[in-house]
């Protein structure tokens, strides 16, 4: 029993005294490890093949399909892709800008948004979350949305890429509820001490919301990174192009022209599906990277798990 | 109208006498900090989300876009809701609605309870990292496209050389070609969707566990309650509200949500099963440029999504969970 | 009283933002400056200060190559515009022409891409964005008129006005099947089958034995066709004769009605086939839900006895298996003769000509556009410059006289082939030739060549030429249930699911629901064209 106490405190940050597992907590923990490493397997395992796939010849491919490690590796499609093509460093840049400038735009209207009408005594509060919800279901379509666009000359506009959909409905009514579950005590307490509304979002409520708003803000990040159709829609200028888009024409220029070789450097010259698949991975990889930094953001509720018991 | 929301807010000290309009200007000084705040999202919403939504009387006309420009939509001509009749007069429309609202259904049944259980167990793992990993991990389901996610089903379950079906003949079974079953087809669509939905979709769950105030544990801990009674117990009536809010959404998108999976992955074999109405019209296509029909249909399935959302609304409220208003 | 506010000031910004409406074309027309053989010989006054917009689908996103701006200034220079290319992804390609149509921007305009697959070109007329170029012909066409004037035949409305400029078609027989010639031999037929019957002897042989010698005597697939529709193109005709070329769904019944082909007598006997070679595993049992990759990957892993595809589609993914051991190929077969009495078969044979540029109703200029197209097919070396880049550093002609031109190595780093949209590499007269060296493979020469044999029954279908249109008729607000129902039914019979009478019945609800319909507009829209 010692034993069990002390093992147990030692993983506590708190140091105190804590309960003894049972024998059935034990196995679960077990049996949560178990069921997670065939989960990561689970869900790793397609992406491997992505990868794979990516530098795998066509003949290999279809003699070993769902084959892990290629046995010659052939980088003619990233060649393709990643040398062949300065605008895609451009759009790599424009995506990144993009998805920083945008987000922020994102985050600071969202919250400033989803603060008010999480205040309960705000009167509008009730009609507004009408409003902003029921754009979630009922909008103009692609046409009038177009039509406002370009009277407004976001046409090959950068601000095309961050006004429109500065606010996402369902993002800000997320966040809506992690600030209604903040106790309302301590925004009552500012306020006698004379805070301002914009103090008090800026100062208080978001600082405590991290965890909140590094998912909102994943959610919108990953959103921007990912966009093309607005790019397709609106610019026509090819420098503003992001990245997702020109992934997407370069898969499609990857059917090439029947008869005559699109490039008598046959070398340069990858079967679609490797293309296809390169492109899913210079996309999606950069993303990957991104995440273990947010990471930090749902640590405390790692941490209560690591404290029971 | 605005009495009634007057009177609701208790905390609003009002003088009772005094016209409407004075107590409005009362009301309005008093919350100008949050008015001010939200003035610039408001304005962002009305001009970039309702000034389009003019574009909504497309279903009711004959919009062929050619007179330019917003004058286009206005001039063109009245139909009414012969639209509508096309659409509903179509011998699938039962059927279309059966799949689309019964796939969203399995979605919720399965998908949805996943991603939460999926977070709590995360959130039970001793390691930090393997927490780590296992969250990463679990993300990269969701940034392939369904082109890519269906294309790798279709080699898996494909009764000429998968890996399924040589599993079924290793045990004497018959080979099922799945893409093509009726009775197998579905269970695919949701299997194959919550492959890719639970770990991004319980981000949001582990956001909320994370934002759980610890004492409550430490003191059911000191009380003797096991890990299930403390999951039970505290944390699922910790983040109800959310659960709540994201079922209610997820009700919401019942109508329009499965369209890139239905499509990279159905068949006419399985048309009977799988064939929702973004597939349906979407096989239509913008033919001639018949805007009109696909704007009805789009109406129509935003009226269906709105009853949806107000319905699970008042289940969540009654359940004590919040709703969304 | 906050809401009212923001009523009106929706309401307000809603009325301000109606945009101006579409120019037409203003002024009259230019005058051509000279021939555009050099640059002092611009096709139009410089210091006119034109310019050309076009939009067009790129296959070929990499339009930042060093050449680009090299090539377009020598254009620029002989033709003294200043040339403003849009390029769009191709599958997105129709979504962003609607919303240049709706907004009514000002261009000059648009390479066909795949709208018309989508919108007929007489809808596009009838909606008032592209203009009758019949006026300008003349003056601005002359090269046109010279080596295409045929192809304007495809380009008509209803009224006989054109509506477009035409290009020629590459290879109006591609949809062909495939067979594997030495698994023929090793069947034991010689030559390529003439019968069904021996067809089907070499498919059954390709099922029971192990020809592609991998030891495996279950890996081979007599027949794969890319999809349903596949199937039908290349194969139709076989039962139904002239009345089988797919390519309007639509043949000519002897009381002078237009039918959709499932009406034929001899259609049911198609699809009974079709399902009997399905029940028999002839047919490739996936061909419904698989994508073309990964038709393409079966092809590489050389499992495929034959393929209902375009021609042309089975070369690259067999080009390493080929290359390896050459007695391995493929033949395209059209040599079936029909198991009906009294039909002679007939492979689909698509359009000769095709629509390629449109010009927009917002054009200030339409004769520039024209002429700048023109421009291309009035010499051999600036069409083959335009499109390939530069003689000697690009290309260079490998027999000039027949046209033939051969490309030199790094030729596609150096520039992407844009400005230009009517370029093809068959035809007669004033088009070119790659030389065959170039190809991919050399297979696609042979194959061209078998498909060129005028000794092959080919037809074009009766009404290519007609421009039908469901807008203003009574199919405009019919919903999709009748396609549906098609689809739906003749893969599952065609997979055994539903048997023979339900079929028939599907065909007579198809009727019922939109077949007659269908009939009746279409047949009013024959008989209007013909009679014109």
């Amino acid at each position: 029993m010692t034993s069990t106490v002390s093992r147990a405190v030692k993983k506590t940050r708190a140091g105190r005294g804590a309960i003894r597992q049972t024998r059935g907590e034990r196995i679960f923990d077990v049996f949560n490890v178990i069921f997670m490493l065939l989960m990561c397997a689970v869900f790793v395992y397609p992406l491997l093949v992505v990868v794979s796939r990516s530098v795998m010849t066509d003949a290999e491919r279809v003699a070993r399909p769902l084959a892990l490690i290629p046995q010659t590796f052939n980088w003619s499609a990233y060649q393709m892709i990643l040398s062949k093509n300065s605008n895609l460093l451009n759009s790599y840049w424009i995506t990144i800008e993009r998805t920083v400038f945008g987000t922020f735009v994102n985050l600071l209207l969202t919250s400033m948004f989803a603060y008010v009408i999480s205040r309960k005594e705000y009167p509008p509060r009730k009609t507004l979350t009408f409003m902003l919800a029921f754009t979630m279901w009922f909008e103009g379509g692609l046409i009038p949305t177009y039509l406002l666009n370009q009277s407004l000359g976001l046409v090959n506009n950068l601000l095309v890429y961050i006004l429109p959909m500065a606010i996402s409905p369902w993002n800000c009514l997320i966040l809506r509820n992690f600030f209604m579950t903040l106790p309302n005590s301590l925004i009552e307490s500012a306020k006698i001490d004379g805070a301002s509304e914009g103090t008090i979002l800026f100062r208080i409520v978001l600082p405590l919301s991290k965890a909140a708003l590094a998912t909102v803000g994943l959610f919108y990040a990953v959103g921007h990174w990912n966009a093309w159709f607005d790019a397709m829609l609106y610019m026509t200028n090819n420098k503003l192009w992001t990245l997702q888009y020109i992934l997407r024409q370069i898969v499609a220029s990857a059917n090439t022209s029947d008869l005559v070789a699109a490039s008598t450097d046959a070398s340069i010259n990858p079967p679609t599906e490797m293309v296809r698949m390169a492109s899913t991975v210079v996309a999606t990889v950069p993303i990957l990277c991104v995440y273990p930094f947010l990471q930090k953001y749902f640590v405390k509720g790692m941490l209560i798990g690591s404290i029971k018991g | 109208m605005l009495r009634k929301r007057l009177r609701e807010n208790a905390s609003v000290v009002l003088d009772p006498r005094g016209t409407v309009w004075e107590r409005v200007r009362a009301s309005i000084v008093k919350h100008r900090f949050l008015h001010l705040m939200i003035l610039p999202c408001l304005i962002w919403m009305l001009l970039f989300k309702y000034t389009p939504m003019v574009g909504l009387v497309i279903a009711f006309k004959n919009y062929r876009g050619n007179t330019t420009g917003f004058a286009g939509i206005f001039q063109a001509p009245w139909i009414g809701l012969r639209n509508f009749e096309s659409f509903f007069h179509s011998i699938y429309f039962g059927r279309l609605m059966g799949n689309t609202l019964m796939l969203s259904l399995l979605r919720l049944l399965f998908s949805f309870p996943a991603a939460i259980l999926f977070a709590l167990m995360l959130n039970e793992i001793r390691s930090i990292h393997l927490k780590k990993i296992v969250q990463t991990v679990s993300y990269m389901p969701h940034f392939l496209s369904w082109v890519v996610i269906a294309a790798l089903t279709t080699t898996l379950l494909s009764p000429d050389s998968g890996t399924i079906n040589s599993l079924l003949t290793l045990f004497h079974h018959e080979k099922i070609f799945f893409m093509a079953s009726e009775k197998w087809f579905r269970p695919v669509l949701v299997i194959t969707g919550t492959w890719q939905s639970i770990g991004w979709g319980s981000i949001v769950y582990l956001a909320a566990i994370a934002g759980l105030p610890q004492e409550q544990y430490e003191s059911a801990c000191l009380d003797g309650a096991s890990k299930i009674q403390q999951i039970w117990h505290i944390t699922l009536p910790g983040i109800k509200e959310i659960i709540a809010i994201m079922l209610i959404m997820q009700v919401g998108r019942a109508m329009t949500d499965n369209f890139e999976q239905v499509f990279n992955m159905y068949s006419p074999a399985v048309y009977k099963v799988s064939d929702i109405f973004d597939t349906y019209v979407y096989r239509a296509g913008i033919t001639d440029a018949n805007f009109s029909y696909s704007a009805a249909v789009g109406l129509f399935k935003a009226v269906c999504s709105l009853l949806l959302v107000l319905g699970t609304n008042q289940i969540t409220k009654k359940l004590d969970a919040g709703g969304l208003w | 009283m906050k809401r009212l506010l923001v009523t009106l000031l929706a309401l307000t910004l809603v009325f301000t933002l109606t945009a101006p409406s579409a120019m037409a074309a203003s002024d009259d027309p230019i005058p051509l400056y000279g021939t555009g053989s050099s640059p002092d010989d611009p096709l139009f006054d410089p210091s006119l200060g034109l310019t050309l917009t076009v939009y067009q689908p790129t296959n070929w996103s990499e339009d930042s190559k060093p050449g680009n701006e090299a090539v377009k200034e020598w254009i620029e220079a002989r033709t003294g515009l200043t040339l403003n290319w849009v390029y769009t992804a191709p599958d997105s390609y129709a979504d962003k022409m609607n919303l240049v149509f709706v907004s009514g921007e000002s261009y000059d305009a648009f390479s066909e891409g795949n709208i018309l697959q989508t919108r007929s070109l007489q809808s596009l007329y009838d909606d008032g964005l592209i203009i009758d170029l019949s006026g300008y012909l003349d003056t601005y066409a002359t090269h046109f008129r010279e080596y295409l004037n045929d192809g304007f035949n495809y380009c008509q409305s209803t009224d006989g006005a054109i509506l477009a400029l035409p290009k020629r078609v590459s290879n109006h027989r591609g949809q062909t099947p495939t067979i594997r010639v030495d698994w023929l031999k090793q069947a034991g037929i010689d030559g390529l089958p003439t019968t069904i019957e021996q067809w089907e002897t070499y498919m059954q042989y390709v099922l029971d034995h192990d020809v592609n010698g991998n030891g495996d005597p279950n890996d081979e697939i007599p027949l794969v066709p890319q999809n349903l529709r596949q199937l039908q193109l290349c194969l139709m005709g076989i039962w139904l004769g002239e009345d089988g070329t797919a390519t309007t769904n639509n043949y000519l019944g002897e009381d002078g009605v237009v039918y959709r082909n499932v009406n034929h007598p001899n259609y049911m006997a198609f699809l009974d086939k079709m399902r009997e070679w399905y029940s028999k595993g002839y047919l490739y049992h996936e061909f419904f839900t698989t994508t073309t990759a990964q038709i393409n990957d079966l092809v590489t892993a050389d499992r495929v006895g034959g393929a209902c595809q375009w021609y042309s589609n089975i070369v690259r993914p067999f080009q390493t298996v080929e290359e390896a051991d050459p007695e391995k190929s493929y033949s395209v077969m059209t040599n079936i003769q029909s198991p009906i009495e009294g039909v002679e078969s007939i492979y689909t044979e698509g359009k000769t000509y095709t629509p390629v540029i449109m010009v927009s109703a917002t054009s200030e200029h339409p004769e520039v556009a024209i002429a700048y197209f023109d421009w291309l097919l009035s010499d051999p070396d600036i069409n083959a410059t335009v499109w390939l880049g530069f003689e000697g550093e690009q290309w260079e002609w490998a027999d000039k006289d027949n046209f033939i031109f051969r490309t030199l190595p790094g030729a596609s780093d150096y520039y992407f082939k844009g400005f230009q949209a009517v370029c093809q590499f068959d035809a007669e007269k004033q088009f070119l030739y790659a030389s065959p060296e170039d190809y991919v493979s050399i297979k696609y020469d042979e194959f061209l060549k078998q498909l060129n044999d005028p000794s092959k029954q080919y037809a074009e279908a009766f009404d290519l030429m007609v421009p039908y249109t469901k807008i203003g008729t009574d199919l405009e607000f019919m919903n999709n249930d009748a396609e549906t129902l098609l689809e739906e039914s003749t893969i599952s019979y065609i997979i055994g699911n539903i048997d023979r009478d339900a079929m028939v019945a599907a065909i007579a609800e198809y009727n019922e629901l939109y077949g007659n319909v269908y009939s009746e507009v279409y047949t009013q829209e024959y008989n209007d064209f013909i009679n014109r």
